[in-house]
């Protein structure tokens, strides 16, 4: 039973290609952009805003080439964002805006 | 309830070639028999609360499979331990697939809504509105319009 | 709008500013929750395991229920899922994956480590447990049945290693600086005291 060409991304049980790749077993620190990020999905998951499934499921939604382009958190604050907009938290205009501010 | 013991058959269901969905069952364990090995509670269907949708609470057991045949590779003996819910599990009987557990209804039939803090009650039903793409590529359509092609 | 397209700092300090000005989540709120992270720690784990070691009782609340053995100790397990522990035995080793996402028992390990998050970790574990714990220079008799769990849905789970030999008379404050987060995830052993470039059963067997 081939599987490999039905499953998603993400999916990557005993995906053939990462098979010969060796684990990078070095510490790598989180950074502070990393922890503010994993932070604010914990404020907004404890607040209801938003789920761990509807993070993850944004995550899954990145085209495969961004999934393994982006660091860990970089997909995550993507997802965060996205959910955010889907939810209407908040609206594409106050995005804009607001990264118009930074 | 699918007590410990039961031989069972994940289903061999690629919903995720067909429509956006959200699937918390690996592509590997698809039509493979596995072993429960024992209920674990009940938890509302991620594949719901993925699209803030209302979520039904569904049994969730830990099954055991043979790791070798997975990939006919590994050392006889080996595991595999997955936790499953249970519309994805099939009874097994004589190598036959047969027909779904059937649930039990007092708690699969309890719906569970996550709270809002300032999105209004309705927008459970909402995901991603139609025909708006957001990462530039087609890799996110409104799971409510069905069609979806992996990228 | 493609927030792929936007440079990802630029995107958080958006949306860090939105959130504020919403009244979702303040500055105060999200420096809270990164102190709370950061105080979560693989030597949580460690005592939970250093004293399953020693105390049977705990050790029975530990497998029953990981959660509760968990908050028994003070540990902040709310808002966290369930938390259920593996019991390595001389005939069964546990090796934790998740190969959907990056699911990790954090209440009482801290942040998973950057390899277990990596696309090479969760795809080896479940096809070649073997190959994979011998990059970590662990190697199991082959009378050990290695059995990975992989970790899909709603529980949480980490790893009871098997108590090395020669610490028979240990007290769990001691033991419990043997354990490491890689013994917890089932990657390594605990290694015998003094004998820590060693991950195998070549060493004296270790006694549960």
């Amino acid at each position: 039973m081939d599987h490999e060409g039905l499953r998603a991304h993400h999916d990557l049980g005993g995906a053939q290609k990462y098979l010969c790749q060796g684990i990078d077993q070095a510490a790598h620190a989180l950074t502070d952009f990393d922890k503010e990020v994993d932070a604010i999905r914990g404020v907004l998951g404890a607040k209801g805003v938003m789920t761990v499934d509807e993070l993850r499921r944004g995550i899954e939604s990145l085209p495969e080439a961004d999934y393994h382009r982006l660091t860990y958190y970089q997909r995550w604050i993507c997802s965060i964002a996205d959910n955010l907009l889907a939810r209407g938290v908040i609206t594409e205009a106050e995005l804009a805006a607001a990264l118009a501010e930074s | 309830m699918i007590p410990p013991g039961t031989t069972v058959r994940v289903r061999d269901d690629w919903p995720e070639t067909r429509e956006k969905v959200h699937i918390r069952t690996p592509h590997y364990l698809r039509g493979r028999t596995g072993r429960v090995l024992r209920h674990l509670g009940n938890f509302p269907n991620p594949e719901d609360l993925a699209f803030a949708r209302p979520a039904r609470t569904l049994p969730l057991y830990h099954v055991l499979f043979d790791q070798p045949p997975l990939w006919e590779e590994g050392s006889p003996g080996d595991e595999v331990l997955v936790e499953i819910y249970e519309p994805w599990l099939m009874l097994e009987r004589d190598g036959i697939a047969d027909a779904p557990p059937s649930r039990s209804r007092s708690l699969s039939d309890r719906v569970i809504q996550t709270s809002g803090a300032g999105v209004p009650a309705n927008s459970f039903a909402v995901g991603v509105p139609s025909g708006q793409v957001r990462w530039g590529a087609p890799g996110f359509p409104d799971p409510a319009s069905g069609h979806h092609a992996l990228p | 709008m493609n927030l792929l397209a936007l440079e990802p700092e630029r995107l958080l300090g958006a949306v860090r500013a939105l959130l504020a000005a919403k009244g979702i989540a303040s500055p105060a709120e999200i420096a809270e929750r990164i102190a709370a992270t950061d105080a979560a720690s693989p030597a949580q784990g460690a005592r939970m395991v250093a004293i399953a070691w020693t105390d049977p009782e705990f050790r029975a609340l530990m497998l029953a229920d990981g959660t509760r053995a968990a908050e028994s100790l003070a540990i902040p397990m709310r808002g966290a899922p369930p938390l259920g522990v593996l019991e390595n035995t001389p005939d069964l080793h546990h090796l934790v994956v998740c190969t959907l996402c990056s699911c990790y028992p954090r209440a009482v390990l801290g942040y998973p480590p950057f390899w277990y998050k990596s696309a090479a970790y969760r795809a080896r574990a479940v096809r070649d447990p073997r190959g994979l714990i011998a990059e970590w220079g662990t190697t199991l008799p082959p009378a050990t049945k290695i059995r990975v769990v992989d970790s899909t849905a709603d529980y949480r789970w980490m790893v009871l290693p098997l108590r090395p030999a020669g610490t028979e008379n240990w007290p769990a404050d001691r033991l419990a600086t043997l354990v490491r987060e890689t013994d917890m995830i089932g990657v390594t052993l605990v290694a015998t005291p003094g004998d820590h470039a060693l991950n195998s059963f070549a060493s004296p067997r270790p006694q549960a």
